[in-house]
Protein backbone atom coordinates (compact mmCIF):
# COMPACT_ATOMS: atom_id res chain seq x y z
CA UNK A 1 0.00 0.00 0.00
CA UNK A 2 1.28 3.13 -0.50
CA UNK A 3 0.25 7.10 0.72
CA UNK A 4 -2.40 7.62 -1.90
CA UNK A 5 -4.03 4.34 -0.80
CA UNK A 6 -3.66 4.63 2.99
CA UNK A 7 -5.29 8.39 2.64
CA UNK A 8 -7.82 6.45 0.13
CA UNK A 9 -8.70 4.47 3.29
CA UNK A 10 -8.63 7.37 5.67
CA UNK A 11 -11.14 9.01 3.55
CA UNK A 12 -13.59 5.55 3.25
CA UNK A 13 -13.16 3.61 6.35
CA UNK A 14 -12.85 6.37 8.79
CA UNK A 15 -16.42 7.03 9.49
CA UNK A 16 -17.15 3.54 9.18
CA UNK A 17 -14.79 2.50 12.07
CA UNK A 18 -15.99 5.46 14.01
CA UNK A 19 -19.55 4.76 13.98
CA UNK A 20 -18.93 0.94 14.87
CA UNK A 21 -17.14 1.51 17.78
CA UNK A 22 -19.09 4.68 19.63
CA UNK A 23 -21.98 2.65 19.19
CA UNK A 24 -20.06 -0.10 20.78
CA UNK A 25 -18.64 1.88 23.42
CA UNK A 26 -21.06 4.51 23.33
CA UNK A 27 -18.60 6.69 24.43
CA UNK A 28 -16.93 9.27 21.69
CA UNK A 29 -13.69 10.20 22.76
CA UNK A 30 -12.80 6.76 23.07
CA UNK A 31 -14.11 6.28 19.87
CA UNK A 32 -12.10 8.57 18.51
CA UNK A 33 -9.06 7.33 20.38
CA UNK A 34 -9.24 4.37 18.42
CA UNK A 35 -9.67 5.14 15.12
CA UNK A 36 -6.33 7.49 15.74
CA UNK A 37 -4.53 4.68 17.03
CA UNK A 38 -5.92 1.91 14.48
CA UNK A 39 -4.77 4.33 11.43
CA UNK A 40 -1.61 4.72 13.09
CA UNK A 41 -1.36 1.21 12.98
CA UNK A 42 -2.04 0.95 9.47
CA UNK A 43 0.84 3.76 8.76
CA UNK A 44 3.50 1.64 10.60
CA UNK A 45 2.07 -1.17 8.82
CA UNK A 46 2.04 0.43 5.58
CA UNK A 47 4.54 -1.85 3.67
CA UNK A 48 2.60 -4.92 4.52
CA UNK A 49 -1.07 -4.34 4.36
CA UNK A 50 -2.59 -5.13 1.22
CA UNK A 51 -5.62 -2.21 -0.29
CA UNK A 52 -7.92 -5.18 -1.07
CA UNK A 53 -7.26 -6.42 2.66
CA UNK A 54 -7.19 -3.08 4.23
CA UNK A 55 -11.04 -2.66 5.71
CA UNK A 56 -10.99 -5.65 7.67
CA UNK A 57 -7.23 -5.15 8.73
CA UNK A 58 -8.58 -1.68 10.07
CA UNK A 59 -11.39 -2.84 11.64
CA UNK A 60 -9.73 -5.78 13.44
CA UNK A 61 -7.65 -3.42 14.82
CA UNK A 62 -10.36 -1.51 15.94
CA UNK A 63 -12.08 -4.37 17.08
CA UNK A 64 -8.83 -5.21 19.47
CA UNK A 65 -8.20 -1.91 20.33
CA UNK A 66 -12.03 -1.65 21.77
CA UNK A 67 -11.95 -4.93 23.23
CA UNK A 68 -9.15 -3.76 25.34
CA UNK A 69 -10.40 -0.14 26.35
CA UNK A 70 -13.64 -2.49 27.84
CA UNK A 71 -11.74 -4.26 29.80
CA UNK A 72 -10.14 -2.08 30.97
CA UNK A 73 -12.92 0.04 32.19
CA UNK A 74 -14.73 -2.81 33.08
CA UNK A 75 -15.53 -1.80 36.58
CA UNK A 76 -16.39 2.01 35.65
CA UNK A 77 -18.74 0.48 32.53
CA UNK A 78 -20.75 -1.85 35.05
CA UNK A 79 -20.98 0.44 37.55
CA UNK A 80 -22.57 3.00 34.79
CA UNK A 81 -25.06 0.42 33.20
CA UNK A 82 -26.08 -0.64 36.27
CA UNK A 83 -27.49 3.03 36.66
CA UNK A 84 -29.44 2.80 33.12
CA UNK A 85 -31.15 -0.15 34.26
CA UNK A 86 -31.85 1.03 36.99
CA UNK A 87 -33.82 4.38 35.18
CA UNK A 88 -34.73 2.44 32.38
CA UNK A 89 -38.20 3.51 31.13
CA UNK A 90 -40.49 3.55 28.02
CA UNK A 91 -39.89 6.79 26.66
CA UNK A 92 -38.60 6.24 22.98
CA UNK A 93 -41.49 7.22 20.28
CA UNK A 94 -39.88 6.14 17.15
CA UNK A 95 -38.77 2.30 15.94
CA UNK A 96 -35.27 3.36 15.76
CA UNK A 97 -34.71 4.15 19.37
CA UNK A 98 -36.26 1.10 20.50
CA UNK A 99 -33.68 -0.96 18.56
CA UNK A 100 -30.89 1.21 19.64
CA UNK A 101 -31.86 0.32 22.84
CA UNK A 102 -31.79 -3.40 22.07
CA UNK A 103 -28.69 -3.45 20.61
CA UNK A 104 -26.59 -1.65 23.52
CA UNK A 105 -28.19 -4.82 25.31
CA UNK A 106 -26.58 -7.20 23.76
CA UNK A 107 -23.92 -9.05 24.38
CA UNK A 108 -20.83 -7.71 22.71
CA UNK A 109 -19.75 -10.66 20.30
CA UNK A 110 -23.27 -10.09 18.72
CA UNK A 111 -23.62 -6.70 18.92
CA UNK A 112 -20.23 -6.43 16.86
CA UNK A 113 -21.30 -9.43 14.36
CA UNK A 114 -24.90 -7.42 13.71
CA UNK A 115 -23.38 -3.84 13.62
CA UNK A 116 -20.49 -5.20 10.77
CA UNK A 117 -23.15 -7.00 9.27
CA UNK A 118 -25.57 -4.11 9.05
CA UNK A 119 -23.55 -1.19 8.96
CA UNK A 120 -20.68 -2.11 6.93
CA UNK A 121 -21.99 -5.13 4.91
CA UNK A 122 -19.18 -7.51 5.96
CA UNK A 123 -19.77 -11.41 4.96
CA UNK A 124 -19.52 -13.74 7.65
CA UNK A 125 -16.36 -14.66 7.13
CA UNK A 126 -14.84 -11.02 7.10
CA UNK A 127 -16.92 -10.82 10.47
CA UNK A 128 -14.90 -13.79 11.36
CA UNK A 129 -11.91 -12.67 10.67
CA UNK A 130 -12.60 -9.48 12.22
CA UNK A 131 -14.04 -10.57 15.97
CA UNK A 132 -11.87 -13.70 15.88
CA UNK A 133 -15.25 -16.44 15.60
CA UNK A 134 -15.58 -19.08 13.12
CA UNK A 135 -18.58 -18.49 10.53
CA UNK A 136 -21.08 -20.52 11.99
CA UNK A 137 -20.58 -18.86 15.02
CA UNK A 138 -20.68 -15.48 13.40
CA UNK A 139 -24.11 -16.57 11.78
CA UNK A 140 -25.17 -18.16 14.71
CA UNK A 141 -24.54 -14.43 17.16
CA UNK A 142 -26.32 -12.50 14.11
CA UNK A 143 -29.32 -14.86 14.55
CA UNK A 144 -29.50 -14.53 17.90
CA UNK A 145 -28.93 -10.64 18.03
CA UNK A 146 -31.88 -10.66 15.21
CA UNK A 147 -34.24 -12.61 17.68
CA UNK A 148 -33.30 -10.69 20.54
CA UNK A 149 -34.32 -7.22 19.33
CA UNK A 150 -37.15 -8.20 17.23
CA UNK A 151 -38.43 -9.66 21.03
CA UNK A 152 -37.76 -6.31 22.48
CA UNK A 153 -39.24 -4.76 19.72
CA UNK A 154 -42.71 -6.77 20.45
CA UNK A 155 -42.71 -6.45 23.54
CA UNK A 156 -42.53 -2.85 23.98
CA UNK A 157 -45.27 -2.02 21.32
CA UNK A 158 -47.00 -5.32 23.56
CA UNK A 159 -46.84 -2.97 26.19
CA UNK A 160 -47.23 0.44 24.70
CA UNK A 161 -50.40 -0.47 23.13
CA UNK B 1 -39.82 -24.53 1.58
CA UNK B 2 -43.16 -24.28 3.87
CA UNK B 3 -43.18 -21.88 7.06
CA UNK B 4 -44.46 -22.69 10.22
CA UNK B 5 -44.11 -21.82 13.69
CA UNK B 6 -41.42 -23.52 14.29
CA UNK B 7 -39.30 -23.11 11.55
CA UNK B 8 -40.23 -19.43 10.37
CA UNK B 9 -37.80 -17.44 12.67
CA UNK B 10 -35.17 -19.56 10.46
CA UNK B 11 -36.03 -18.95 7.29
CA UNK B 12 -37.13 -15.50 7.97
CA UNK B 13 -33.40 -15.21 8.93
CA UNK B 14 -31.89 -16.39 5.92
CA UNK B 15 -34.42 -15.08 3.62
CA UNK B 16 -33.76 -11.52 5.60
CA UNK B 17 -29.86 -12.23 4.97
CA UNK B 18 -30.16 -13.25 1.62
CA UNK B 19 -29.34 -16.97 2.41
CA UNK B 20 -31.92 -18.30 0.03
CA UNK B 21 -32.12 -19.09 -3.61
CA UNK B 22 -34.22 -16.71 -5.77
CA UNK B 23 -36.79 -19.53 -5.79
CA UNK B 24 -37.26 -19.82 -2.26
CA UNK B 25 -37.35 -16.09 -1.72
CA UNK B 26 -40.39 -15.91 -4.11
CA UNK B 27 -41.97 -19.25 -2.05
CA UNK B 28 -41.42 -17.54 1.04
CA UNK B 29 -42.48 -14.42 0.42
CA UNK B 30 -45.68 -15.33 -1.13
CA UNK B 31 -46.11 -16.80 1.69
CA UNK B 32 -45.46 -14.17 4.16
CA UNK B 33 -47.46 -11.62 2.04
CA UNK B 34 -50.50 -13.92 2.61
CA UNK B 35 -50.46 -15.09 6.40
CA UNK B 36 -51.55 -12.44 9.01
CA UNK B 37 -48.88 -13.63 12.05
CA UNK B 38 -46.53 -14.05 9.28
CA UNK B 39 -46.39 -10.73 7.81
CA UNK B 40 -46.35 -9.60 11.06
CA UNK B 41 -43.36 -11.52 12.60
CA UNK B 42 -41.58 -10.55 9.01
CA UNK B 43 -42.35 -6.66 10.13
CA UNK B 44 -40.76 -6.95 13.32
CA UNK B 45 -37.37 -9.01 11.80
CA UNK B 46 -37.13 -6.41 9.18
CA UNK B 47 -37.07 -3.92 12.29
CA UNK B 48 -34.42 -5.94 13.22
CA UNK B 49 -32.01 -4.12 10.05
CA UNK B 50 -29.61 -1.49 11.69
CA UNK B 51 -29.28 1.79 9.90
CA UNK B 52 -26.33 3.39 9.73
CA UNK B 53 -26.46 6.80 11.04
CA UNK B 54 -24.72 8.86 8.15
CA UNK B 55 -24.74 11.97 10.20
CA UNK B 56 -22.33 10.05 12.45
CA UNK B 57 -18.98 11.03 11.18
CA UNK B 58 -15.45 11.06 11.90
CA UNK B 59 -14.28 14.80 12.42
CA UNK B 60 -10.57 13.97 12.66
CA UNK B 61 -9.77 13.16 9.07
CA UNK B 62 -7.29 15.87 7.89
CA UNK B 63 -5.15 14.75 10.97
CA UNK B 64 -4.69 11.24 9.84
CA UNK B 65 -4.05 12.14 6.38
CA UNK B 66 -0.84 12.03 5.21
CA UNK B 67 1.26 14.35 2.39
CA UNK B 68 1.88 12.14 -0.53
CA UNK B 69 4.80 12.56 -2.11
CA UNK B 70 5.33 14.37 -5.24
CA UNK B 71 5.80 12.13 -8.89
CA UNK B 72 6.64 13.37 -11.86
CA UNK B 73 4.63 11.59 -14.16
CA UNK B 74 4.54 12.54 -17.83
CA UNK B 75 1.39 11.22 -18.76
CA UNK B 76 0.38 12.86 -22.00
CA UNK B 77 4.11 14.33 -23.13
CA UNK B 78 5.81 10.82 -22.37
CA UNK B 79 5.98 9.62 -26.11
CA UNK B 80 7.30 13.77 -27.50
CA UNK B 81 9.78 13.19 -24.79
CA UNK B 82 11.13 9.63 -25.75
CA UNK B 83 11.44 11.59 -29.20
CA UNK B 84 13.19 14.82 -28.12
CA UNK B 85 15.58 12.73 -25.87
CA UNK B 86 16.52 10.89 -29.40
CA UNK B 87 16.81 14.07 -31.29
CA UNK B 88 19.07 15.58 -28.44
CA UNK B 89 20.97 12.74 -27.89
CA UNK B 90 21.78 12.26 -31.25
CA UNK B 91 22.59 15.74 -31.47
CA UNK B 92 25.00 16.14 -28.80
CA UNK B 93 26.90 12.71 -30.37
CA UNK B 94 27.56 14.40 -33.63
CA UNK B 95 28.54 17.41 -32.16
CA UNK B 96 30.82 16.06 -29.39
CA UNK B 97 31.81 12.99 -31.68
CA UNK B 98 35.81 12.94 -32.96
CA UNK B 99 35.91 15.20 -35.58
CA UNK B 100 38.82 16.17 -37.48
CA UNK B 101 37.47 19.55 -38.19
CA UNK B 102 40.50 21.94 -37.15
CA UNK B 103 38.74 24.71 -35.46
CA UNK B 104 37.39 22.72 -33.00
CA UNK B 105 40.66 22.02 -31.74
CA UNK B 106 43.17 24.36 -32.31
CA UNK B 107 45.49 25.04 -29.66
CA UNK B 108 45.21 28.13 -27.46
CA UNK B 109 48.87 28.73 -27.79
CA UNK B 110 48.51 30.27 -31.09
CA UNK B 111 46.96 33.28 -31.61
CA UNK B 112 44.19 33.51 -34.15
CA UNK B 113 45.69 35.99 -36.19
CA UNK B 114 48.63 34.12 -36.94
CA UNK B 115 46.80 31.22 -38.23
CA UNK B 116 44.66 33.06 -40.14
CA UNK B 117 48.03 35.08 -41.54
CA UNK B 118 49.95 31.66 -42.59
CA UNK B 119 47.79 29.06 -44.51
CA UNK B 120 50.87 26.84 -44.41
CA UNK B 121 50.79 26.69 -40.59
CA UNK B 122 47.41 26.05 -40.27
CA UNK B 123 47.62 22.96 -42.91
CA UNK B 124 50.30 21.82 -40.96
CA UNK B 125 48.88 22.16 -37.65
CA UNK B 126 45.85 20.66 -38.89
CA UNK B 127 47.75 17.82 -40.07
CA UNK B 128 49.55 17.54 -36.82
CA UNK B 129 46.34 17.73 -34.35
CA UNK B 130 44.96 15.26 -36.60
CA UNK B 131 47.68 12.84 -36.03
CA UNK B 132 47.58 13.32 -32.05
CA UNK B 133 43.97 12.36 -32.77
CA UNK B 134 44.63 8.98 -33.78
CA UNK B 135 47.22 8.43 -31.22
CA UNK B 136 44.88 9.36 -28.66
CA UNK B 137 42.20 7.22 -29.72
CA UNK B 138 44.37 4.26 -30.11
CA UNK B 139 45.24 4.88 -26.34
CA UNK B 140 41.88 5.26 -25.50
CA UNK B 141 43.07 8.93 -24.44
CA UNK B 142 39.52 10.20 -25.25
CA UNK B 143 39.09 13.96 -22.91
CA UNK B 144 40.52 16.07 -25.61
CA UNK B 145 37.56 15.38 -27.79
CA UNK B 146 34.93 15.91 -25.42
CA UNK B 147 34.70 12.30 -23.77
CA UNK B 148 34.25 11.61 -19.97
CA UNK B 149 37.18 10.02 -18.95
CA UNK B 150 36.36 8.56 -16.01
CA UNK B 151 33.09 6.96 -17.41
CA UNK B 152 33.44 6.63 -21.12
CA UNK B 153 30.34 8.49 -21.81
CA UNK B 154 29.95 10.96 -24.70
CA UNK B 155 28.30 14.21 -22.73
CA UNK B 156 25.25 15.94 -23.75
CA UNK B 157 24.64 19.00 -22.69
CA UNK B 158 21.03 20.90 -21.54
CA UNK B 159 19.15 21.48 -24.03
CA UNK B 160 16.71 24.53 -23.74
CA UNK B 161 12.93 23.54 -24.60
CA UNK B 162 11.56 25.09 -27.74
CA UNK B 163 9.83 28.10 -26.96
CA UNK B 164 6.77 27.91 -30.09
CA UNK B 165 6.12 24.26 -27.80
CA UNK B 166 2.64 24.40 -25.78
CA UNK B 167 3.03 26.24 -22.21
CA UNK B 168 1.60 22.99 -20.77
CA UNK B 169 4.07 20.24 -21.82
CA UNK B 170 6.04 20.28 -19.02
CA UNK B 171 8.44 17.68 -19.27
CA UNK B 172 11.62 18.46 -18.41
CA UNK B 173 14.96 17.46 -21.05
CA UNK B 174 17.61 16.82 -18.09
CA UNK B 175 19.62 14.15 -19.75
CA UNK B 176 22.84 16.12 -18.84
CA UNK B 177 24.76 12.72 -18.24
CA UNK B 178 24.08 9.25 -19.39
CA UNK B 179 21.38 7.79 -21.79
CA UNK B 180 17.41 7.36 -21.66
CA UNK B 181 18.02 3.30 -21.85
CA UNK B 182 20.88 0.90 -21.10
CA UNK B 183 20.63 0.34 -24.95
CA UNK B 184 22.25 3.52 -25.22
CA UNK B 185 24.31 3.39 -22.91
CA UNK B 186 25.66 0.08 -23.88
CA UNK B 187 26.22 1.31 -27.12
CA UNK B 188 28.01 4.21 -26.53
CA UNK B 189 30.34 2.51 -23.91
CA UNK B 190 31.25 -0.11 -26.64
CA UNK B 191 31.84 2.61 -29.26
CA UNK B 192 34.41 4.25 -27.21
CA UNK B 193 36.37 1.30 -27.31
CA UNK B 194 36.17 -0.04 -30.52
CA UNK B 195 36.68 0.99 -33.80
CA UNK B 196 35.71 4.62 -34.11
CA UNK B 197 33.90 5.17 -36.95
CA UNK B 198 32.36 1.70 -36.91
CA UNK B 199 31.12 2.48 -33.23
CA UNK B 200 29.93 6.13 -34.03
CA UNK B 201 28.03 4.70 -37.04
CA UNK B 202 26.67 1.91 -35.14
CA UNK B 203 25.44 4.74 -32.55
CA UNK B 204 23.93 6.47 -35.35
CA UNK B 205 22.25 3.72 -36.80
CA UNK B 206 21.20 3.01 -33.23
CA UNK B 207 19.81 6.44 -32.53
CA UNK B 208 18.11 6.43 -36.13
CA UNK B 209 16.65 3.56 -35.19
CA UNK B 210 15.41 4.63 -32.04
CA UNK B 211 13.85 8.01 -33.40
CA UNK B 212 12.01 6.45 -36.23
CA UNK B 213 10.48 3.88 -33.45
CA UNK B 214 9.79 6.66 -31.22
CA UNK B 215 8.17 8.53 -34.24
CA UNK B 216 6.08 5.24 -35.05
CA UNK B 217 4.69 5.17 -31.89
CA UNK B 218 3.76 8.54 -31.73
CA UNK B 219 2.28 7.73 -35.07
CA UNK B 220 0.40 4.46 -34.07
CA UNK B 221 -1.28 6.06 -30.90
CA UNK B 222 -2.65 9.30 -32.66
CA UNK B 223 -4.13 6.50 -35.20
CA UNK B 224 -5.44 4.39 -32.73
CA UNK B 225 -7.15 8.06 -30.82
CA UNK B 226 -8.72 9.08 -34.00
CA UNK B 227 -10.10 5.64 -34.36
CA UNK B 228 -11.32 5.45 -30.60
CA UNK B 229 -12.50 9.13 -31.22
CA UNK B 230 -14.15 8.47 -34.30
CA UNK B 231 -16.53 5.14 -33.23
CA UNK B 232 -16.39 6.11 -29.21
CA UNK B 233 -20.49 5.66 -29.60
CA UNK B 234 -20.16 2.54 -31.07
CA UNK B 235 -17.50 1.08 -28.88
CA UNK B 236 -19.50 2.37 -25.48
CA UNK B 237 -22.52 0.42 -27.02
CA UNK B 238 -21.39 -2.74 -28.02
CA UNK B 239 -18.34 -3.23 -26.71
CA UNK B 240 -17.77 -2.48 -23.60
CA UNK B 241 -20.24 -4.02 -22.10
CA UNK B 242 -18.86 -7.55 -23.41
CA UNK B 243 -16.09 -6.67 -21.92
CA UNK B 244 -14.88 -8.14 -18.51
CA UNK B 245 -15.07 -6.11 -15.30
CA UNK B 246 -11.81 -5.98 -15.02
CA UNK B 247 -10.94 -4.47 -18.20
CA UNK B 248 -13.21 -1.53 -18.00
CA UNK B 249 -11.15 1.51 -16.98
CA UNK B 250 -12.18 2.44 -13.22
CA UNK B 251 -13.92 5.97 -13.90
CA UNK B 252 -16.60 3.97 -16.28
CA UNK B 253 -17.04 1.20 -14.01
CA UNK B 254 -20.35 -0.14 -14.83
CA UNK B 255 -20.55 -2.43 -11.78
CA UNK B 256 -20.80 1.16 -9.42
CA UNK B 257 -23.42 2.46 -11.87
CA UNK B 258 -25.50 -0.73 -12.02
CA UNK B 259 -25.05 -0.69 -7.83
CA UNK B 260 -25.97 2.81 -7.56
CA UNK B 261 -29.43 2.62 -9.98
CA UNK B 262 -30.05 -1.39 -8.94
CA UNK B 263 -30.75 -2.09 -5.44
CA UNK B 264 -29.03 -5.21 -3.93
CA UNK B 265 -30.83 -8.52 -3.62
CA UNK B 266 -30.59 -7.68 0.49
CA UNK B 267 -32.15 -3.72 0.05
CA UNK B 268 -34.91 -5.66 -2.42
CA UNK B 269 -35.51 -8.15 0.40
CA UNK B 270 -35.50 -5.72 3.02
CA UNK B 271 -37.72 -3.36 1.36
CA UNK B 272 -40.03 -6.35 0.59
CA UNK B 273 -43.18 -5.53 2.54
CA UNK B 274 -42.76 -2.27 3.28
CA UNK B 275 -44.01 -0.41 6.62
CA UNK B 276 -46.44 1.90 4.62
CA UNK B 277 -48.72 -0.52 2.31
CA UNK B 278 -50.83 2.09 0.88
CA UNK B 279 -48.00 3.96 -0.17
CA UNK B 280 -46.24 1.13 -2.04
CA UNK B 281 -49.72 0.16 -3.89
CA UNK B 282 -49.59 3.93 -5.04
CA UNK B 283 -46.12 3.67 -6.44
CA UNK B 284 -46.86 0.70 -8.46
CA UNK B 285 -49.77 2.05 -9.57
CA UNK B 286 -48.35 4.89 -10.72
CA UNK B 287 -45.09 3.20 -12.18
CA UNK B 288 -47.53 1.29 -14.19
CA UNK B 289 -49.41 4.25 -15.11
CA UNK B 290 -46.52 6.18 -16.40
CA UNK B 291 -45.62 2.94 -19.25
CA UNK B 292 -48.97 2.41 -20.65
CA UNK B 293 -51.07 4.41 -23.41
CA UNK B 294 -54.46 6.20 -22.10
CA UNK B 295 -54.82 3.57 -18.87
CA UNK B 296 -58.30 3.96 -17.54
CA UNK B 297 -58.23 2.77 -13.41
CA UNK B 298 -61.33 2.26 -11.61
CA UNK B 299 -61.05 1.86 -7.82
CA UNK B 300 -64.05 0.19 -6.09
CA UNK B 301 -64.15 -0.29 -2.55
CA UNK B 302 -66.29 -2.81 -0.77
CA UNK B 303 -66.09 -2.80 2.98
CA UNK B 304 -69.80 -4.48 3.72
CA UNK B 305 -69.24 -7.94 3.00
CA UNK B 306 -67.85 -9.99 5.61
CA UNK B 307 -64.31 -9.72 3.69
CA UNK B 308 -63.48 -6.17 2.80
CA UNK B 309 -61.87 -5.99 -0.61
CA UNK B 310 -60.53 -3.48 -2.88
CA UNK B 311 -61.44 -3.95 -6.64
CA UNK B 312 -59.32 -2.41 -9.13
CA UNK B 313 -59.89 -2.40 -12.32
CA UNK B 314 -56.99 -1.40 -15.41
CA UNK B 315 -57.63 -0.71 -18.75
CA UNK B 316 -55.17 0.00 -21.56
CA UNK B 317 -55.37 -0.29 -25.03
CA UNK B 318 -58.28 -2.56 -25.30
CA UNK B 319 -56.53 -4.50 -22.16
CA UNK B 320 -58.29 -4.94 -18.82
CA UNK B 321 -56.85 -6.28 -15.96
CA UNK B 322 -59.40 -6.71 -12.60
CA UNK B 323 -57.52 -7.16 -9.38
CA UNK B 324 -58.92 -7.68 -6.08
CA UNK B 325 -57.38 -6.65 -3.08
CA UNK B 326 -58.13 -8.86 0.20
CA UNK B 327 -56.40 -8.90 3.84
CA UNK B 328 -54.59 -12.26 4.28
CA UNK B 329 -55.98 -15.52 3.10
CA UNK B 330 -54.97 -16.84 6.67
CA UNK B 331 -56.40 -15.21 9.43
CA UNK B 332 -56.04 -18.17 11.87
CA UNK B 333 -52.81 -18.03 13.03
Amino acid sequence: MNTAEYNECVKNYSDGIFRFIVKNMRDEFEAENIVQNTFEKLWIRIDKVEMKTAKAYLFKIAYNNMIDVIRKNKRHTDLASAGHVASESYEYDNLLEYVNKAVAKLPEKQRSAIMLRDYEGHDYRSIGDITGMSESQVKVNIFRARKYIKEYINKLEIMML
Amino acid sequence: MKLNKENYALIMFDLLEGNLSEADELRVMDQIEGDEFLFREWKLFKSTVLIAEKDVVFTGKSALLKEEKALVTLPMYRKWTTVAASVVLLAGVVVFWPSSNPPQLVDEAIPSEMIEDNPNLTDQYVEQTEQRIVNDISENKTESIGVDAEKRIPKVVRVSIPEDLPKDEKYVYDIQQGYDTPEEEFIAQNATQKDTDGARKQVDERLLELYNDAQLKEQEELRIASVLASKKEEIEEKVLPQLPSENIEPEINLEDIAKKVTPSRRERIVAFVTNKPIQRIATTTAAILVKTRNPKLRVKPDFKSSRPSLNIKFESEGYEVIASLQPFKNRNN
